[in-house]
Protein backbone atom coordinates (compact mmCIF):
# COMPACT_ATOMS: atom_id res chain seq x y z
CA UNK A 1 0.00 0.00 0.00
CA UNK A 2 1.50 3.31 -1.03
CA UNK A 3 1.94 5.84 1.73
CA UNK A 4 0.49 9.34 1.88
CA UNK A 5 -1.94 8.65 -0.88
CA UNK A 6 -5.62 8.25 -0.56
CA UNK A 7 -6.88 5.03 -2.08
CA UNK A 8 -10.54 4.46 -2.48
CA UNK A 9 -11.07 0.97 -1.10
CA UNK A 10 -14.74 0.52 -1.55
CA UNK A 11 -17.86 2.34 -2.51
CA UNK A 12 -20.71 1.19 -0.37
CA UNK A 13 -24.14 2.61 -0.03
CA UNK A 14 -26.30 2.28 2.98
CA UNK A 15 -29.91 3.19 2.67
CA UNK A 16 -31.81 3.13 5.86
CA UNK A 17 -35.37 2.06 5.90
CA UNK A 18 -38.28 2.13 8.26
CA UNK A 19 -37.46 5.59 9.50
CA UNK A 20 -41.11 6.38 10.03
CA UNK A 21 -40.81 4.58 13.35
CA UNK A 22 -37.54 6.25 14.28
CA UNK A 23 -38.95 7.88 17.39
CA UNK A 24 -39.86 4.54 18.94
CA UNK A 25 -37.96 3.41 21.98
CA UNK A 26 -36.35 0.12 22.79
CA UNK A 27 -36.25 -0.79 26.46
CA UNK A 28 -33.93 -3.39 27.89
CA UNK A 29 -34.10 -4.53 31.51
CA UNK A 30 -30.54 -3.96 32.77
CA UNK A 31 -29.66 -2.41 36.13
CA UNK A 32 -26.49 -4.22 37.12
CA UNK A 33 -23.28 -4.86 35.19
CA UNK A 34 -21.51 -3.10 32.36
CA UNK A 35 -22.97 -1.32 29.36
CA UNK A 36 -20.28 -1.67 26.72
CA UNK A 37 -20.62 0.60 23.71
CA UNK A 38 -18.25 -0.24 20.85
CA UNK A 39 -19.39 2.18 18.21
CA UNK A 40 -18.31 5.31 16.44
CA UNK A 41 -21.90 6.48 16.13
CA UNK A 42 -23.09 9.54 18.00
CA UNK A 43 -24.73 8.96 21.36
CA UNK A 44 -26.35 11.30 23.83
CA UNK A 45 -26.36 9.31 27.03
CA UNK A 46 -28.21 10.30 30.17
CA UNK A 47 -28.19 8.67 33.57
CA UNK A 48 -31.35 8.14 35.59
CA UNK A 49 -32.56 6.18 38.60
CA UNK A 50 -34.24 3.28 36.86
CA UNK A 51 -33.83 -0.36 35.87
CA UNK A 52 -33.88 -0.18 32.09
CA UNK A 53 -31.60 0.93 29.31
CA UNK A 54 -33.78 2.93 26.94
CA UNK A 55 -32.64 3.56 23.36
CA UNK A 56 -34.26 6.16 21.15
CA UNK A 57 -33.09 7.03 17.65
CA UNK A 58 -32.99 10.75 16.92
CA UNK A 59 -32.22 10.62 13.20
CA UNK A 60 -34.90 10.96 10.56
CA UNK A 61 -33.35 11.36 7.15
CA UNK A 62 -32.46 8.67 4.71
CA UNK A 63 -28.80 8.87 4.10
CA UNK A 64 -26.42 7.57 1.50
CA UNK A 65 -22.77 7.49 2.37
CA UNK A 66 -19.51 6.97 0.72
CA UNK A 67 -16.84 4.94 2.49
CA UNK A 68 -13.16 5.38 1.80
CA UNK A 69 -9.96 4.12 3.26
CA UNK A 70 -6.97 6.37 3.51
CA UNK A 71 -3.67 4.59 3.27
CA UNK A 72 -1.88 6.50 5.99
CA UNK A 73 -4.98 6.99 8.07
CA UNK A 74 -6.76 3.68 7.99
CA UNK A 75 -10.48 3.41 7.98
CA UNK A 76 -11.36 7.06 7.93
CA UNK A 77 -14.94 7.31 6.85
CA UNK A 78 -16.00 10.43 5.09
CA UNK A 79 -19.44 11.48 4.02
CA UNK A 80 -19.58 12.42 0.38
CA UNK A 81 -23.14 12.59 -0.79
CA UNK A 82 -26.58 12.44 0.62
CA UNK A 83 -29.38 11.60 -1.69
CA UNK A 84 -32.51 9.59 -2.02
CA UNK A 85 -32.08 6.06 -3.20
CA UNK A 86 -32.85 5.63 -6.86
CA UNK A 87 -33.22 1.90 -6.78
CA UNK A 88 -29.85 0.80 -8.07
CA UNK A 89 -26.65 2.51 -7.17
CA UNK A 90 -23.09 1.55 -7.89
CA UNK A 91 -19.51 2.36 -7.13
CA UNK A 92 -16.04 1.36 -8.27
CA UNK A 93 -12.94 0.28 -6.44
CA UNK A 94 -9.72 -0.98 -7.99
CA UNK A 95 -11.55 -1.97 -11.13
CA UNK A 96 -14.38 -3.68 -9.29
CA UNK A 97 -17.88 -2.34 -9.35
CA UNK A 98 -20.26 -2.64 -6.44
CA UNK A 99 -24.00 -2.39 -6.79
CA UNK A 100 -26.62 -1.66 -4.22
CA UNK A 101 -30.19 -2.59 -5.14
CA UNK A 102 -32.97 -0.87 -3.24
CA UNK A 103 -35.67 -3.34 -2.26
CA UNK A 104 -37.52 -1.01 0.07
CA UNK A 105 -40.72 -1.03 -2.01
CA UNK A 106 -40.91 -4.81 -2.35
CA UNK A 107 -40.11 -5.44 1.31
CA UNK A 108 -42.59 -2.92 2.61
CA UNK A 109 -44.55 -4.34 5.54
CA UNK A 110 -42.07 -7.16 6.05
CA UNK A 111 -39.35 -7.41 8.64
CA UNK A 112 -35.81 -8.32 7.69
CA UNK A 113 -34.83 -11.31 9.77
CA UNK A 114 -31.57 -11.85 11.60
CA UNK A 115 -29.89 -10.52 14.73
CA UNK A 116 -28.33 -7.58 12.95
CA UNK A 117 -31.69 -6.43 11.66
CA UNK A 118 -33.96 -6.99 14.59
CA UNK A 119 -34.06 -3.34 15.71
CA UNK A 120 -34.04 -1.62 12.34
CA UNK A 121 -37.75 -0.92 12.44
CA UNK A 122 -36.95 1.23 15.50
CA UNK A 123 -34.27 3.08 13.60
CA UNK A 124 -31.55 1.35 15.58
CA UNK A 125 -28.68 0.36 13.33
CA UNK A 126 -26.31 -1.30 15.73
CA UNK A 127 -26.23 -4.77 17.21
CA UNK A 128 -27.40 -5.28 20.78
CA UNK A 129 -26.07 -8.29 22.68
CA UNK A 130 -26.15 -9.36 26.29
CA UNK A 131 -23.70 -11.84 27.78
CA UNK A 132 -21.83 -12.45 31.03
CA UNK A 133 -23.38 -9.47 32.78
CA UNK A 134 -22.55 -7.13 29.93
CA UNK A 135 -24.94 -5.34 27.61
CA UNK A 136 -23.04 -4.68 24.40
CA UNK A 137 -23.82 -2.23 21.60
CA UNK A 138 -21.58 -2.64 18.58
CA UNK A 139 -21.58 -1.43 15.00
CA UNK A 140 -23.03 -4.09 12.77
CA UNK A 141 -20.96 -3.19 9.75
CA UNK A 142 -17.42 -3.75 10.99
CA UNK A 143 -16.20 -5.76 8.03
CA UNK A 144 -12.45 -5.70 8.26
CA UNK A 145 -11.28 -2.40 6.95
CA UNK A 146 -14.62 -0.93 5.93
CA UNK A 147 -17.19 0.52 8.24
CA UNK A 148 -20.37 2.11 7.00
CA UNK A 149 -21.93 4.62 9.30
CA UNK A 150 -24.31 7.44 8.75
CA UNK A 151 -22.98 10.60 10.33
CA UNK A 152 -26.46 11.92 11.05
CA UNK A 153 -27.27 8.81 13.03
CA UNK A 154 -27.90 9.94 16.58
CA UNK A 155 -29.20 8.08 19.55
CA UNK A 156 -30.44 9.12 22.94
CA UNK A 157 -29.78 6.47 25.54
CA UNK A 158 -31.04 6.51 29.11
CA UNK A 159 -29.00 4.34 31.45
CA UNK A 160 -29.50 3.42 35.12
CA UNK A 161 -27.09 5.07 37.54
CA UNK A 162 -26.43 1.64 39.03
CA UNK A 163 -24.46 0.33 36.04
CA UNK A 164 -20.96 0.92 34.76
CA UNK A 165 -20.48 2.55 31.35
CA UNK A 166 -17.63 1.41 29.12
CA UNK A 167 -17.66 3.42 25.91
CA UNK A 168 -15.22 2.89 23.06
CA UNK A 169 -15.70 5.02 19.96
CA UNK A 170 -14.47 2.23 17.72
CA UNK A 171 -14.07 -1.52 17.78
CA UNK A 172 -13.76 -3.27 21.10
CA UNK A 173 -10.80 -5.46 21.90
CA UNK A 174 -11.17 -9.14 21.15
CA UNK A 175 -9.00 -10.05 24.12
CA UNK A 176 -10.66 -12.37 26.55
CA UNK A 177 -9.80 -13.94 29.86
CA UNK A 178 -9.83 -17.69 30.29
CA UNK A 179 -9.14 -19.09 33.77
CA UNK A 180 -7.77 -15.73 34.83
CA UNK A 181 -5.29 -15.57 31.93
CA UNK A 182 -5.50 -12.96 29.23
CA UNK A 183 -5.82 -14.41 25.74
CA UNK A 184 -5.09 -11.95 22.95
CA UNK A 185 -7.74 -11.87 20.27
CA UNK A 186 -7.23 -11.13 16.62
CA UNK A 187 -6.25 -7.51 16.08
CA UNK A 188 -9.16 -5.26 15.29
CA UNK A 189 -8.96 -2.34 12.96
CA UNK A 190 -9.02 1.08 14.49
CA UNK A 191 -12.02 2.85 13.13
CA UNK A 192 -11.71 6.59 12.84
CA UNK A 193 -14.65 8.87 12.52
CA UNK A 194 -14.76 12.57 12.04
CA UNK A 195 -17.64 14.15 13.85
CA UNK A 196 -17.51 17.80 14.81
CA UNK A 197 -20.40 17.65 17.30
CA UNK A 198 -19.47 15.89 20.51
CA UNK A 199 -21.05 12.78 21.90
CA UNK A 200 -22.30 13.46 25.39
CA UNK A 201 -22.94 11.95 28.78
CA UNK A 202 -25.17 13.75 31.29
CA UNK A 203 -26.37 13.30 34.87
CA UNK A 204 -24.68 9.99 35.48
CA UNK A 205 -23.42 8.79 38.86
CA UNK A 206 -22.02 5.37 37.89
CA UNK A 207 -18.48 4.55 36.89
CA UNK A 208 -17.42 5.73 33.43
CA UNK A 209 -14.66 4.54 31.11
CA UNK A 210 -14.32 6.19 27.70
CA UNK A 211 -11.75 5.51 25.02
CA UNK A 212 -12.18 7.69 21.97
CA UNK A 213 -10.49 8.35 18.70
CA UNK A 214 -11.04 11.64 16.90
CA UNK A 215 -14.31 12.09 18.77
CA UNK A 216 -15.10 15.09 20.88
CA UNK A 217 -16.74 14.39 24.21
CA UNK A 218 -18.86 16.45 26.53
CA UNK A 219 -19.74 15.35 30.05
CA UNK A 220 -22.14 17.24 32.27
CA UNK A 221 -22.93 16.54 35.92
CA UNK A 222 -21.01 13.27 35.96
CA UNK A 223 -19.70 12.80 39.49
CA UNK A 224 -17.11 10.09 38.81
CA UNK A 225 -15.13 7.97 38.85
CA UNK A 226 -14.35 8.87 35.25
CA UNK A 227 -11.49 7.69 33.07
CA UNK A 228 -11.15 9.06 29.54
CA UNK A 229 -8.42 8.59 26.99
CA UNK A 230 -8.59 10.14 23.56
CA UNK A 231 -6.49 10.52 20.47
CA UNK A 232 -7.25 13.74 18.63
CA UNK A 233 -10.40 14.47 20.61
CA UNK A 234 -11.33 17.37 22.85
CA UNK A 235 -12.91 16.80 26.24
CA UNK A 236 -15.31 19.24 27.90
CA UNK A 237 -16.52 18.68 31.44
CA UNK A 238 -19.32 20.79 32.90
CA UNK A 239 -21.11 20.87 36.22
CA UNK A 240 -24.45 22.53 36.78
CA UNK A 241 -26.19 20.80 39.68
CA UNK A 242 -23.49 18.45 40.94
CA UNK A 243 -19.88 18.45 42.05
CA UNK A 244 -17.12 15.99 41.25
CA UNK A 245 -17.09 13.37 44.00
CA UNK A 246 -14.68 10.75 42.72
CA UNK A 247 -11.63 10.42 40.52
CA UNK A 248 -11.35 12.14 37.15
CA UNK A 249 -8.55 10.74 34.99
CA UNK A 250 -8.22 12.18 31.49
CA UNK A 251 -5.43 11.56 28.95
CA UNK A 252 -5.30 13.18 25.54
CA UNK A 253 -2.39 13.37 23.14
CA UNK A 254 -3.15 16.79 21.71
CA UNK A 255 -6.79 17.74 22.23
CA UNK A 256 -7.80 20.26 24.84
CA UNK A 257 -9.32 19.48 28.23
CA UNK A 258 -11.82 22.12 29.34
CA UNK A 259 -13.21 21.57 32.81
CA UNK A 260 -15.53 23.51 35.06
CA UNK A 261 -14.66 23.43 38.73
CA UNK A 262 -17.81 24.04 40.81
CA UNK A 263 -17.65 26.41 43.76
CA UNK A 264 -16.92 24.58 47.00
CA UNK A 265 -15.21 21.63 45.31
CA UNK A 266 -12.54 19.70 47.21
CA UNK A 267 -10.14 18.74 44.47
CA UNK A 268 -6.48 18.08 43.93
CA UNK A 269 -5.56 18.54 40.29
CA UNK A 270 -2.45 17.18 38.61
CA UNK A 271 -2.46 18.99 35.28
CA UNK A 272 -0.01 18.44 32.42
CA UNK A 273 -0.31 20.24 29.10
CA UNK A 274 1.16 22.76 26.74
CA UNK A 275 -0.34 25.42 29.02
CA UNK A 276 -2.73 25.46 31.97
CA UNK A 277 -5.26 28.28 32.13
CA UNK A 278 -7.57 28.98 35.06
CA UNK A 279 -9.62 31.57 36.90
CA UNK A 280 -10.16 29.29 39.91
CA UNK A 281 -8.51 30.24 43.22
CA UNK A 282 -6.31 27.19 43.39
CA UNK A 283 -3.46 26.83 45.81
CA UNK A 284 -0.46 25.95 43.66
CA UNK A 285 1.40 23.13 45.40
CA UNK A 286 3.98 22.50 42.73
CA UNK A 287 4.84 23.64 39.25
CA UNK A 288 7.52 22.80 36.75
CA UNK A 289 8.30 22.80 33.08
CA UNK A 290 9.48 19.68 31.33
CA UNK A 291 11.01 19.28 27.92
CA UNK A 292 9.24 16.49 26.10
CA UNK A 293 11.12 15.79 22.89
CA UNK A 294 11.49 19.48 22.11
CA UNK A 295 8.03 20.44 23.35
CA UNK A 296 7.78 22.35 26.62
CA UNK A 297 5.02 21.03 28.86
CA UNK A 298 3.71 22.58 32.05
CA UNK A 299 3.08 20.41 35.07
CA UNK A 300 0.99 21.85 37.87
CA UNK A 301 -0.19 20.37 41.14
CA UNK A 302 -3.19 22.37 42.32
CA UNK A 303 -5.47 22.18 45.31
CA UNK A 304 -8.89 23.59 46.07
CA UNK A 305 -10.53 23.11 49.47
CA UNK A 306 -9.41 19.96 51.23
CA UNK A 307 -8.25 18.38 47.98
CA UNK A 308 -10.22 15.20 48.59
CA UNK A 309 -11.12 14.34 44.99
CA UNK A 310 -8.20 13.54 42.74
CA UNK A 311 -8.11 14.83 39.17
CA UNK A 312 -5.30 13.74 36.87
CA UNK A 313 -5.50 15.66 33.61
CA UNK A 314 -2.91 15.12 30.88
CA UNK A 315 -3.61 16.97 27.63
CA UNK A 316 -0.28 16.02 26.03
CA UNK A 317 0.51 18.82 23.61
CA UNK A 318 -2.92 20.38 24.09
CA UNK A 319 -4.03 23.01 26.60
CA UNK A 320 -5.93 22.60 29.84
CA UNK A 321 -8.64 25.07 30.84
CA UNK A 322 -9.94 25.01 34.41
CA UNK A 323 -12.74 27.47 34.81
CA UNK A 324 -15.20 28.66 37.44
CA UNK A 325 -18.75 27.38 37.21
CA UNK B 1 65.23 -5.16 111.23
CA UNK B 2 62.71 -4.77 108.58
CA UNK B 3 59.04 -3.92 109.04
CA UNK B 4 57.88 -7.50 108.72
CA UNK B 5 60.18 -8.75 111.50
CA UNK B 6 59.20 -5.77 113.66
CA UNK B 7 55.49 -6.55 113.33
CA UNK B 8 56.05 -10.23 114.08
CA UNK B 9 58.09 -9.38 117.18
CA UNK B 10 55.44 -6.96 118.48
CA UNK B 11 52.35 -8.89 117.36
CA UNK B 12 51.02 -9.35 120.90
CA UNK B 13 51.33 -5.64 121.66
CA UNK B 14 49.48 -4.71 118.51
CA UNK B 15 46.67 -7.14 119.37
CA UNK B 16 46.18 -5.74 122.83
CA UNK B 17 46.42 -2.07 121.94
CA UNK B 18 43.15 -0.03 122.19
CA UNK B 19 42.05 2.97 120.24
CA UNK B 20 42.38 6.21 122.15
CA UNK B 21 39.26 8.26 122.81
CA UNK B 22 40.71 11.15 120.76
CA UNK B 23 41.08 8.75 117.86
CA UNK B 24 37.38 7.82 118.24
CA UNK B 25 36.38 11.44 118.01
CA UNK B 26 38.58 11.99 114.97
CA UNK B 27 37.09 8.87 113.40
CA UNK B 28 33.55 10.02 114.06
CA UNK B 29 34.35 13.43 112.56
CA UNK B 30 35.79 11.82 109.49
CA UNK B 31 32.79 9.51 109.26
CA UNK B 32 30.36 12.45 109.38
CA UNK B 33 32.29 14.22 106.66
CA UNK B 34 32.21 11.04 104.60
CA UNK B 35 28.49 10.57 105.21
CA UNK B 36 27.82 14.12 104.04
CA UNK B 37 29.74 13.43 100.80
CA UNK B 38 27.79 10.17 100.28
CA UNK B 39 24.45 11.97 100.35
CA UNK B 40 25.67 14.17 97.48
CA UNK B 41 26.64 11.11 95.46
CA UNK B 42 23.35 9.41 96.25
CA UNK B 43 21.57 12.50 94.89
CA UNK B 44 23.54 12.13 91.69
CA UNK B 45 22.68 8.46 91.57
CA UNK B 46 18.98 9.20 91.97
CA UNK B 47 19.21 11.80 89.20
CA UNK B 48 20.93 9.29 86.93
CA UNK B 49 18.26 6.74 87.77
CA UNK B 50 15.50 9.15 86.71
CA UNK B 51 17.41 9.94 83.56
CA UNK B 52 17.78 6.29 82.69
CA UNK B 53 14.07 5.70 83.31
CA UNK B 54 13.21 8.65 81.04
CA UNK B 55 15.62 7.35 78.40
CA UNK B 56 14.00 3.94 78.62
CA UNK B 57 10.62 5.54 78.04
CA UNK B 58 11.98 7.42 75.05
CA UNK B 59 13.45 4.22 73.62
CA UNK B 60 10.22 2.35 74.30
CA UNK B 61 8.12 5.11 72.75
CA UNK B 62 10.40 5.35 69.72
CA UNK B 63 10.26 1.60 69.21
CA UNK B 64 6.47 1.62 69.53
CA UNK B 65 6.25 4.52 67.09
CA UNK B 66 8.54 2.73 64.65
CA UNK B 67 6.43 -0.41 64.89
CA UNK B 68 3.28 1.68 64.44
CA UNK B 69 4.65 3.46 61.38
CA UNK B 70 5.92 0.19 59.93
CA UNK B 71 2.52 -1.36 60.55
CA UNK B 72 0.81 1.62 58.93
CA UNK B 73 3.14 1.35 55.93
CA UNK B 74 2.42 -2.38 55.71
CA UNK B 75 -1.32 -1.74 55.87
CA UNK B 76 -0.93 0.98 53.25
CA UNK B 77 0.97 -1.43 51.04
CA UNK B 78 -1.60 -4.21 51.53
CA UNK B 79 -4.39 -1.79 50.65
CA UNK B 80 -2.47 -0.63 47.60
CA UNK B 81 -1.92 -4.21 46.41
CA UNK B 82 -5.60 -5.04 46.94
CA UNK B 83 -6.72 -1.86 45.14
CA UNK B 84 -4.43 -2.60 42.19
CA UNK B 85 -6.43 -5.80 41.65
CA UNK B 86 -9.86 -4.25 42.22
CA UNK B 87 -12.62 -4.64 39.64
CA UNK B 88 -13.26 -0.90 39.57
CA UNK B 89 -11.06 0.99 37.13
CA UNK B 90 -11.35 4.09 39.33
CA UNK B 91 -9.99 2.19 42.34
CA UNK B 92 -7.09 0.74 40.33
CA UNK B 93 -6.26 4.19 39.00
CA UNK B 94 -6.38 5.73 42.49
CA UNK B 95 -3.97 3.01 43.62
CA UNK B 96 -1.46 3.72 40.87
CA UNK B 97 -1.64 7.48 41.51
CA UNK B 98 -1.23 6.82 45.25
CA UNK B 99 1.89 4.77 44.54
CA UNK B 100 3.23 7.59 42.40
CA UNK B 101 2.69 10.15 45.16
CA UNK B 102 3.46 8.27 48.36
CA UNK B 103 5.82 5.37 47.64
CA UNK B 104 9.41 6.37 47.05
CA UNK B 105 11.15 3.05 47.68
CA UNK B 106 11.53 0.29 45.12
CA UNK B 107 9.28 -2.49 46.39
CA UNK B 108 9.56 -5.71 44.37
CA UNK B 109 6.11 -6.97 45.29
CA UNK B 110 4.42 -3.76 44.15
CA UNK B 111 6.57 -3.52 41.03
CA UNK B 112 5.67 -7.09 40.02
CA UNK B 113 1.99 -6.24 40.32
CA UNK B 114 2.44 -2.99 38.41
CA UNK B 115 4.15 -4.92 35.60
CA UNK B 116 1.23 -7.38 35.53
CA UNK B 117 -1.12 -4.39 35.41
CA UNK B 118 0.81 -2.88 32.50
CA UNK B 119 0.63 -6.11 30.53
CA UNK B 120 -2.88 -7.25 31.37
CA UNK B 121 -5.13 -4.37 32.45
CA UNK B 122 -7.95 -3.58 30.05
CA UNK B 123 -8.05 0.15 30.69
CA UNK B 124 -5.79 2.58 28.84
CA UNK B 125 -5.69 5.16 31.65
CA UNK B 126 -4.55 2.53 34.15
CA UNK B 127 -1.77 1.46 31.79
CA UNK B 128 -0.57 5.03 31.14
CA UNK B 129 -0.54 5.84 34.87
CA UNK B 130 1.31 2.56 35.49
CA UNK B 131 3.99 3.46 32.94
CA UNK B 132 4.54 6.75 34.82
CA UNK B 133 4.82 4.79 38.09
CA UNK B 134 7.31 2.29 36.68
CA UNK B 135 9.42 5.04 35.11
CA UNK B 136 10.37 6.12 38.65
CA UNK B 137 12.85 3.24 38.62
CA UNK B 138 14.62 3.52 35.27
CA UNK B 139 17.50 1.22 36.23
CA UNK B 140 15.28 -1.75 37.04
CA UNK B 141 15.88 -4.42 34.40
CA UNK B 142 12.52 -6.14 34.96
CA UNK B 143 10.74 -2.86 34.33
CA UNK B 144 12.70 -2.22 31.14
CA UNK B 145 11.89 -5.72 29.84
CA UNK B 146 8.21 -5.25 30.71
CA UNK B 147 8.03 -1.93 28.84
CA UNK B 148 9.56 -3.56 25.75
CA UNK B 149 7.14 -6.50 25.97
CA UNK B 150 4.18 -4.15 26.43
CA UNK B 151 5.20 -2.17 23.34
CA UNK B 152 5.18 -5.39 21.34
CA UNK B 153 1.62 -6.29 22.29
CA UNK B 154 -0.17 -2.99 22.94
CA UNK B 155 -3.00 -1.96 20.61
CA UNK B 156 -4.37 1.24 22.12
CA UNK B 157 -2.74 4.20 20.30
CA UNK B 158 -2.38 6.48 23.33
CA UNK B 159 -0.70 3.74 25.37
CA UNK B 160 1.55 2.88 22.42
CA UNK B 161 2.67 6.53 22.25
CA UNK B 162 3.36 6.58 25.99
CA UNK B 163 5.45 3.39 25.75
CA UNK B 164 7.38 4.65 22.73
CA UNK B 165 8.26 7.95 24.43
CA UNK B 166 9.21 6.21 27.69
CA UNK B 167 11.53 3.70 26.00
CA UNK B 168 13.03 6.50 23.94
CA UNK B 169 13.69 8.48 27.14
CA UNK B 170 15.36 5.39 28.63
CA UNK B 171 17.41 5.04 25.41
CA UNK B 172 16.48 1.36 25.45
CA UNK B 173 18.09 -0.12 22.34
CA UNK B 174 16.11 -3.38 22.65
CA UNK B 175 12.98 -1.40 21.78
CA UNK B 176 14.11 -1.15 18.16
CA UNK B 177 12.50 -4.48 17.19
CA UNK B 178 8.96 -3.67 18.42
CA UNK B 179 9.37 -0.14 17.05
CA UNK B 180 10.20 -1.58 13.64
CA UNK B 181 7.12 -3.83 13.83
CA UNK B 182 4.94 -0.83 14.64
CA UNK B 183 6.40 1.22 11.79
CA UNK B 184 5.90 -1.62 9.30
CA UNK B 185 2.39 -2.49 10.43
CA UNK B 186 -0.14 -1.05 7.99
CA UNK B 187 -2.80 -0.93 10.68
CA UNK B 188 -0.75 1.28 12.99
CA UNK B 189 -2.35 4.58 13.74
CA UNK B 190 -0.46 7.35 11.85
CA UNK B 191 0.42 9.41 14.92
CA UNK B 192 1.79 6.27 16.59
CA UNK B 193 3.84 5.53 13.48
CA UNK B 194 5.25 9.07 13.54
CA UNK B 195 6.24 8.74 17.21
CA UNK B 196 7.81 5.33 16.55
CA UNK B 197 9.82 6.67 13.61
CA UNK B 198 11.07 9.59 15.72
CA UNK B 199 11.97 7.28 18.60
CA UNK B 200 13.81 4.91 16.27
CA UNK B 201 15.78 7.83 14.90
CA UNK B 202 16.64 8.96 18.46
CA UNK B 203 17.78 5.48 19.45
CA UNK B 204 20.03 5.14 16.43
CA UNK B 205 21.80 8.46 17.08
Amino acid sequence: MKKNRIIVLAVLFLVFQGLGNAQNEKKIQFNKGILKICSSKKFEIKGYDGDEVVIKSLHKKRSTYYATTVSNFPNVISKSTQKESTGVTSGRNNGQTYYYIDNTTRSKGLKKLGKKNENKELGIYFVIEEKDGELIFRDNDQRGSVVMVSSDERYEIKIPNSIKLQWITGSCSNDEKYNGKLVRGKATQTVLFYNSTPSSLNDFSGEVEISSTLSNLKLKDVIGPVSINTVGGNVTIEFENKKPQMLYSIYSNNGFIDMQIPKGSNVQVDAIGKAVYSDVDFKILEEKEVNDFGHVKNMMKLKLGAGKVRMNLDAGYGNIYLRKQ
Amino acid sequence: MNLKEYIQDHKAEFDNEKMSSSADQAFEKALKARLHNTSSKIGKLVYLRYMSIAASFVILFSTALWFYLENQQLKKKELLLANLMDNSTGTRLEAVYEFNDAFKKEDNQIIRLLIKTLLEDENGNVKIATIDALMKFPQNEEIRKALIKALGQEKLPLVQIKLINSLSTLREQRAQKPLEDIINNEETFPIVKNNATLAMSNLKQ
